[in-house]
């Protein structure tokens, strides 16, 4: 559906320099994809998706939308094919998010730019796949972050096009919302086969719901499933100067600093072992789980009662991991 | 608030102002400098060969020709005020603040003070009129189309907002140069045009204004889909298939014309232009361009009609120059609105 063709994106300077941002790409996608742009600050991400959506001009090669080259498209017919979420949010409160997502409309409206009934229907339609039919008289800057993202989104749907764009939509969106757009865009793309191109930083996110992912950075350009990418240590290039790893159960895993040489030998209830264990581990102790006494601390916990031995000091007793994690880096620094 | 209320509201605006509208009308027609009963002006109005024939003169010569102009002039400031405050998306964008006004008096000194020498001015020539409005037009379109050429090439909007601001100074500051080298009697007339006035638009002037001001509102109706579309942002216009610079082109020409043509005629008439589609925007409570820029004309017309009303201080002799009222007007408008909203962005 979309093939980059030695495409070099970047910047025309003052004369003849050029900043160029990527190598040559031949990136391509098809229909019912969910494809992820990730890539450091800086690398040109947003640069490449206002490449593609012609809002910015390429340094050199072409984009096959379609089996036609993207520039020879009229802007009307390029908006039937393409529509595009920028990233931020629009400068306009005072619109209701009917309004907003009837904007979309534009290309298939005469000039006065009176919707008909099938602009009505798509705008309908679009409401209800992003549950926002309910809102749809609210006005945009009377909207959480993650209701006026999805309003956008519906924007784009009801544009009508098999290609949509997006750069950091789930950026500014807490957890849940990121997971609810990323689900969203899912769907869609499985549902009706639509292609949906963006950018963003959220890795964790992306490697799940992702069907392919373009990866830029200086120097190298990457396409691939985030299997392929994984497998091949292609990411690590993301990680470059951080202890961060891709572990294929953990996830995402920030390795833990070992700040402490006492092993804390740990025993209590199966459900509170482990959380407590990260906690020490976080605050940097080795942990043990060994039944013999011998090491210099001992914590046996309980649910919300954490006892704790430490040679030379009285026994005591924590309500929460919190309490006792401050009192272990108390007496550490001296201060109990 | 629920669609239902919100075309309430709507309907509701238009008959509440269009009444204020017809009110201001007759008060502007009925007051003046010279105090001249309700009976009088009435009689002078429907029989002008009856009653006494100075007041007949007073209300055809003088007050009508000023009427008309109140209401030209405020729809033309008003509706150039909402045209660049969506184009810049900026609340407090307006033909004045961007320069447009400074570029017209440009216009107009150059020609007054400037090629003095050159043209005869009479007042009321059909020469006279219309070289000033051309000579002003000119100057605000030529502002515009520095700034349409920046706004090509810079892509922030605070930028091309700063840039209008140091246009419009810079073009002061010529002026102020045409000025010092000017002949006393040509310094006056420019700085009477300055102080803007609605009196001096008589007769084919007054035709021209008319043309020239529903040109504007005709462009603007065919640009309303443009205009809606460009509150989301130009990304946003740009992705739905909008043609960002022909567009762009096309609302700095109904601008400059909109904008020109009353500077040209009246001088520079500050405020009206950035008040008024607030007041409008924040009563309706909506931004959408085909509620706002109905409701843009007819308040934009009664607040100038009210300004005009003002600024003869009826039953009294003397008259304020109208750009001093509107400023006296218009200024707390803004500063309360300011102070209520904190979020100038939530002002659009």
């Amino acid at each position: 559906m979309i093939r980059l063709q030695q495409l070099l994106i970047g910047y025309r300077q003052r004369g003849h320099k050029r900043k160029v941002l990527s190598t040559a790409l031949n990136f391509s996608a098809s229909s019912g994809e969910m494809v992820a742009v990730i890539g450091p600050n800086g690398a040109g991400k947003s640069t490449l998706l206002r490449t593609i959506v012609r809002q910015h001009e390429p340094l050199e090669g072409n984009i096959d939308i379609l089996g036609t080259s993207w520039h020879r498209y009229s802007s009307r017919d390029f908006a039937r094919i393409c529509s595009f979420v920028p990233t931020g949010q629009p400068p306009v409160s005072q619109l209701s998010v009917f309004e907003v997502t009837a904007m979309a409309r534009y290309p298939y409206t005469g000039w006065g730019g009176r919707l008909k009934k099938d602009d009505k229907q798509a705008v309908a339609k679009a409401l209800a796949r992003v549950h926002l039919e309910s809102m749809r008289d609210r006005l945009l800057g009377e909207l959480s972050d993650g209701e006026r993202q999805r309003a956008l989104i519906a924007r784009a749907l009801a544009q009508d096009t098999p290609l949509i764009l997006l750069d950091e939509p789930t950026a500014f969106l807490d957890i849940p919302n990121r997971y609810e757009v990323l689900q969203m865009m899912r769907r869609i793309s499985q549902e009706q086969n639509k292609l949906f191109i963006f950018s963003s930083h959220d890795l964790g996110f992306i490697l799940e719901t992702a069907d392919k992912i373009w990866l830029l950075y200086p120097g190298q350009a990457i396409e691939g499933a985030p299997e392929e990418l994984l497998r091949d240590h292609a990411l690590d290039t993301l990680f470059r100067n951080t202890d961060i790893h891709y572990d294929l159960h953990k996830g995402l895993h920030i390795p833990l600093q070992q700040r402490y040489h006492t092993t804390i030998r740990l025993t209590g209830d199966e459900d509170e072992i482990p959380w407590v264990e990260k906690a020490l581990l976080r605050a940097g102790y080795p942990v043990s789980h060994s039944r013999t006494d011998n090491g210099e601390i001992h914590i046996e916990a309980r649910k919300k009662n954490y006892r704790i031995w430490i040679k030379n000091q009285p026994e005591e007793n924590f309500l929460s991991i919190n309490s006792l994690i401050l009192y272990l880096k108390n007496i550490q620094t001296g201060k109990a | 608030m629920d669609r239902e209320k919100e075309n309430k509201t709507f309907l509701l605006f238009l008959l509440v102002t269009g009444i204020l509208f017809l009110i201001l009308i007759l008060l502007d027609i009925y007051t003046g400098s010279t105090r001249i009963s309700f009976r009088e002006v009435t009689q002078a109005l429907f029989h002008p060969e009856a009653g006494n024939s100075q007041y007949a003169t007073i209300l055809y010569r003088f007050r009508l020709p000023r009427t008309f102009t109140a209401i030209l002039a405020g729809i033309a400031l008003s509706v150039s005020g909402l045209l660049m405050q969506t184009t810049f998306r900026n609340p407090l964008a307006g033909p004045f603040v961007l320069g447009i006004s400074a570029g017209a008096s440009l216009g107009v000194a150059i020609l007054v003070l400037g090629f003095s020498s050159l043209f005869v001015f009479g007042a009321g020539t059909l020469l006279a009129s219309s070289s000033i409005a051309l000579a002003a037009i000119l100057g605000a379109v030529g502002v515009l189309l520095l700034i349409m050429a920046v706004s090509l090439r810079v892509r922030d909007i605070m930028t091309i907002l700063i840039l209008g601001i140091m246009f419009g100074s810079a073009v002061t500051a010529v002026v102020a140069i045409l000025q010092y080298f000017s002949t006393e009697t040509m310094l006056k007339v420019f700085i009477v045009w300055t102080m803007g006035s609605l009196a001096n638009v008589t007769g084919i002037q007054i035709r021209l204004l008319i043309a020239l001001v529903a040109a504007g509102l005709l462009l603007t109706t065919f640009l309303a889909k443009d205009l809606n579309l460009l509150l989301l942002g130009e990304e946003y216009a740009q992705s739905a298939g909008m043609r960002i610079r022909h567009t762009r082109l096309l609302i700095f020409l109904t601008t400059g014309i909109l904008a020109g043509s009353v500077t040209a005629f009246c001088g520079p008439i500050g405020f009206v232009g950035i008040v008024v589609p607030h007041i409008v925007r924040v009563t309706l409570q909506t931004s959408n361009i085909r509620k706002v820029f109905p409701a843009t004309i007819l308040a934009g017309a009664s607040l100038l009609l009210l300004s005009d009303i003002l600024s003869h201080l009826p039953g009294r002799q003397g008259v304020l120059p109208i750009n001093s009222v509107t400023a006296i007007l218009g200024i707390p408008v803004i500063i309360w609105m300011i102070l209520q909203r904190r979020k100038l962005s939530s002002l659009m």
